[in-house]
C-alpha cells in the first residue's frame, strides 16, 4: 500500500512535466520538468518520503533493460551508420577528449580560486 | 505451424517480447561478468544483438517487437523523475561546492554539445546525423529524449551515448597519469558529464569521492544538456 504513494508522486512528477512542455511549447523532455518539479518537492519537503527511495533505486538500477528496445530498434537505422562509421568515431572521440579536459581544467581552477579566496578571508586580521 | 491463432495472439500482445527481452539481457549480464565486465561486452548492446537475431531468425518483423516493448520504454520516463532522488541526497555537497560545480557544468555541457555539432560539420556528416549526436554526453533517457524532441533519431543517440561512454572511461588512465595529483573530485566530475553511468561506475573504481561527484555530474548534466541542446541548435 505504501509503495502506491511515492509511485503516484513519480507519475504525477512527470505528468505534470509532460503537460508543462506540451501547453507551454517548451523544447524540453517533460521527464526533465518532473524530475526538477520532484526535487523541489524534496526540498520543499525536507526530506525523501517512505518508500521513494527504494522505488527509484530499483527504476535507476534496472535503466540498462530498458534500453534494450532500442538497441534493437537500431536494426532499421543501421544503414545511416555504415557508410560514416569511420568519420562518426573521429568524431565522438574528440569531442570527448575534449569535454573531458574541459571540464577537469575549469572545475579546478575555479576550485582553486575559491580555497585561495577562503585563505585569504581567513588570514585577514 | 499449428494453432495460427494462438500464435497470432500471442505475437501481437506484449508478454513474448517483454520476456525475451528480460531473458536476452539476463544472459547477457552472465556473459558481460564471464568476459571479465570487459567494455566491449556491455550487457544492453549484447542483448540487443541476441534479439535482432532472433527476429531475423523468425522473420518477425522488428514493428512486432518494437510495439511489445512499449511498457518497458515507458518506465524510461519514471527513472528519468527518479534522478532528483541521488541528486537531493547529495544537496549538501552540490551546496559545499557550488561554485566550480556550476562553473565546470556550464563549460563542459556547452563543450560537449558544440564540439560534436562543429565536427560533425567538418566531416560532412547529414543533418539527421548531427541531431542524433548532439546530446551524446547526456545520460540516456534524457540524451534519446532530447534526440527525439530536435528531430533525430533516438536509436541512433543510443549507440552515439553508449561509444561516448567507452571512449570516457578509456580515457581515465591516461588522463590520471598525465595529472597524477588532480583533484578527485574533478576527474570524477568530468567523467560523469562526458561519459555519463559508464563513466560513473568508472569513478567508483577509482574512489568514493571521484564516484559521488561523477553521478552528480552525470545528473546535471542531463537536465543541463536538455536546457541548453535546444538553444544551441536554433544558433
Amino acid at each position: 500500500m505504501s509503495a502506491l504513494r511515492p509511485l503516484a508522486l513519480l507519475l504525477g512528477c512527470q505528468l505534470g512535466g509532460e503537460l508543462f512542455v506540451r501547453l507551454l511549447a517548451v523544447p524540453l523532455p517533460g521527464t526533465v520538468v518532473g524530475c526538477a518539479t520532484l526535487f523541489a518537492f524534496l526540498v520543499f519537503r525536507g526530506r525523501i518520503p517512505h518508500g521513494l527511495g527504494t522505488i527509484a533505486e530499483v527504476l535507476l538500477r534496472y535503466l540498462p533493460v530498458m534500453f534494450v528496445p532500442a538497441g534493437v530498434g537500431i536494426m532499421t537505422d543501421a544503414q545511416h551508420l555504415r557508410d560514416q562509421w569511420g568519420a562518426l568515431l573521429v568524431t565522438l572521440v574528440i569531442s570527448t577528449v575534449i569535454t573531458v579536459a574541459a571540464t577537469v581544467w575549469s572545475f579546478s581552477a575555479v576550485a582553486r580560486l575559491v580555497s585561495q579566496r577562503h585563505e585569504a578571508d581567513h588570514e585577514a586580521p | 505451424m499449428k494453432h495460427p491463432e494462438v500464435w497470432d495472439a500471442l505475437l501481437t500482445s506484449p508478454l513474448p517480447w517483454l520476456t525475451a527481452t528480460v531473458v536476452a539481457f539476463l544472459l547477457a549480464q552472465e556473459f558481460h561478468r564471464r568476459c571479465g565486465g570487459h567494455p566491449l561486452t556491455q550487457p544492453v548492446a549484447v542483448a540487443a544483438a541476441m534479439l535482432v537475431a532472433l527476429l531475423l531468425v523468425t522473420g518477425i518483423p522488428v514493428e512486432a517487437y518494437t510495439q511489445g516493448t512499449v511498457p518497458l520504454r515507458f518506465l524510461l520516463g519514471p527513472a528519468t523523475v527518479a534522478l532528483a532522488i541521488p541528486l537531493y541526497e547529495q544537496r549538501r555537497l552540490i551546496v559545499r561546492t557550488c561554485l566550480p560545480l556550476s562553473a565546470s557544468l556550464l563549460v563542459g555541457c556547452l563543450v560537449a554539445v558544440l564540439s560534436v555539432i562543429c565536427l560533425a560539420r567538418l566531416f560532412g556528416l547529414g543533418n539527421t546525423m548531427l541531431l542524433s549526436l548532439a546530446p551524446k554526453s547526456a545520460t540516456m533517457p534524457i540524451a534519446m529524449e532530447v534526440s527525439q524532441q530536435a528531430g533525430g533519431l533516438p536509436s541512433l543517440t543510443m549507440v552515439f551515448v553508449m561509444a561516448t561512454g567507452v571512449v570516457g572511461t578509456a580515457l581515465l588512465g591516461p588522463l590520471h597519469r598525465r595529472l597524477p595529483d588532480a583533484d578527485h573530485r574533478g576527474l570524477g566530475f568530468a567523467l560523469g558529464l562526458a561519459a555519463h553511468g559508464i563513466g560513473v561506475g568508472r569513478a567508483f573504481q577509482m574512489s568514493p569521492v571521484a564516484g559521488v561527484f561523477a553521478g552528480l555530474a552525470m545528473a546535471l548534466n542531463g537536465i543541463a544538456t536538455a536546457m541548453l541542446t535546444p538553444m544551441i541548435l536554433t544558433l
